[in-house]
């Protein structure tokens, strides 16, 4: 088994099975515009070490995954938030880390990990109120008070039954 | 660092992988939310599929949960909306030897809601013509495509689930005709349905299938649930 190494954004080397790698379509790209296994490591100029780490150890427990189905619009993300148990662990990260997982992930072009990350962002959004939404991810309410009298008349929780 | 600083598109993936009722409450979080849900990924997926064997295809997804959208007829104006959101409450533990899930529901006052002025059929498809539809004989209901459907109208009182000629009444909405916003629809519907007493009257809609001559329809009945709302 072929290995290959890469370098974090901050100059970090780690050895990693091509295989596993090659989850990674921009890598997997690279490697094939090179041609030869590289003796020099990849430079990831985005992501850092600990992203890096979660990311690798993501793509080794998915190395025998088949490939996601090309293209077909993203309609298989829609039909369900369920996310697999593994998946589920491996995402109980503070918010900092699963959005850099995202932004990695979206970089990297891993296409089945930035489905789970967002997912998981949005098991975290439903069933919440704006309001409880706003705190969950501190996000300032940039409402004029004349648009957020508009909303909160669009939005009013009516009674519970 | 935090979810606003995730650029746009990301944004809109995590939005588009939330299911139709949060889009109901989530676009009030932010004006940058709220433009996000208004953009033409997340219109397009407030839309039943096109090939689906529940609920009718193309359909907007305020109308596809049966019962789950109301809206309140005074004299013969529509005038209130609301949407059910239910939600399992609590963890769902997998190895108790019963699951237990507690649902809770709330009703959310959209009467001001921007998603009521969008068409009720999705505007991203195209549709056969009636002349090209009127061709197909009827087959598996799964290859139909919709180019109809009607509405029937359920008079309050006498047999409230039963249709029948007697106390129904139904008109045609077609895509062709006239591919109406939802709120149109309610507005049509409270003036067919309309009543002289001035007293709130709650309506829901609930849709499904008939086979008309020789082909399917969908249809949309609409059905007085209460009265005050």
């Amino acid at each position: 088994m072929s290995q290959i190494t890469l370098l974090s954004s901050d100059n970090v080397e780690m050895k990693v099975d091509k295989e596993v790698a090659e989850r990674s379509i921009l890598i997997k790209n690279m490697l094939e515009d090179v041609g030869e296994t590289p003796d020099q490591a990849i430079p990831i100029p985005n992501v850092n070490e600990g992203v890096l780490r979660k990311v690798i150890e993501w793509c080794e427990h998915h190395r025998n995954d088949p490939p996601p189905p090309a293209d077909e619009d993203s309609d298989s993300r829609k039909k369900s938030t369920d996310i697999e148990e593994w998946d589920q662990k491996f995402m109980q990260v503070d918010q900092e880390m699963l959005f850099e997982i995202i932004l990695a992930a979206n970089y990297l072009d891993i296409k089945p990990l930035l489905d789970v990350g967002c997912k998981t962002v949005a098991n975290m959004i439903k069933g919440k109120s704006p309001e409880e939404i706003r705190k969950t991810f501190n996000i300032q309410n940039d409402f004029t008070p004349e648009e957020e009298d508009q909303i909160r008349r669009e939005n009013e929780w009516a009674e519970d039954r | 660092m935090p979810i606003t600083t995730l650029p746009p598109e990301l944004l809109t993936l995590i939005l588009l992988s939330t299911p139709f009722p949060t889009h109901l409450t989530a676009s009030a979080v932010s004006p940058l939310w709220s433009s996000i849900f208004s953009s033409l990924p997340l219109q397009k997926s407030r839309y039943v599929p096109k090939f689906t064997t529940s609920g009718l295809p193309n359909l907007h997804k305020l109308l596809d949960f049966n019962g789950g959208f109301r809206f309140t007829i005074q004299g013969d104006k529509a005038v209130s909306y609301k949407f059910r959101q239910t939600q399992v409450l609590g963890p769902r533990r997998k190895k108790a030897p019963r699951i237990y899930t507690t649902t809770w529901e709330s009703w959310i006052d959209i009467t001001h809601h921007p998603f009521l002025n969008e068409p009720i059929f999705s505007p991203f498809t195209t549709y056969l013509s009636p002349e090209e539809s009127e061709k197909l004989s009827y087959g598996p209901r799964e290859y139909m495509v919709l180019d109809n459907f009607f509405i029937e109208v359920h008079v309050p009182g006498v047999y409230p689930n039963y249709i029948s000629i007697g106390n129904t009444k139904s008109t045609n909405w077609s895509v062709h005709g006239k591919n109406g916003t939802v709120r149109e629809l309610c507005e049509f519907l409270a003036e067919m349905m309309g009543f002289e007493d001035g007293e709130p009257y709650e309506v829901a809609l609930a849709n499904g299938w008939k086979i008309w001559g020789n082909r399917w329809v969908g249809v949309l009945v609409a059905r007085f649930v209460g009265q005050g709302g």
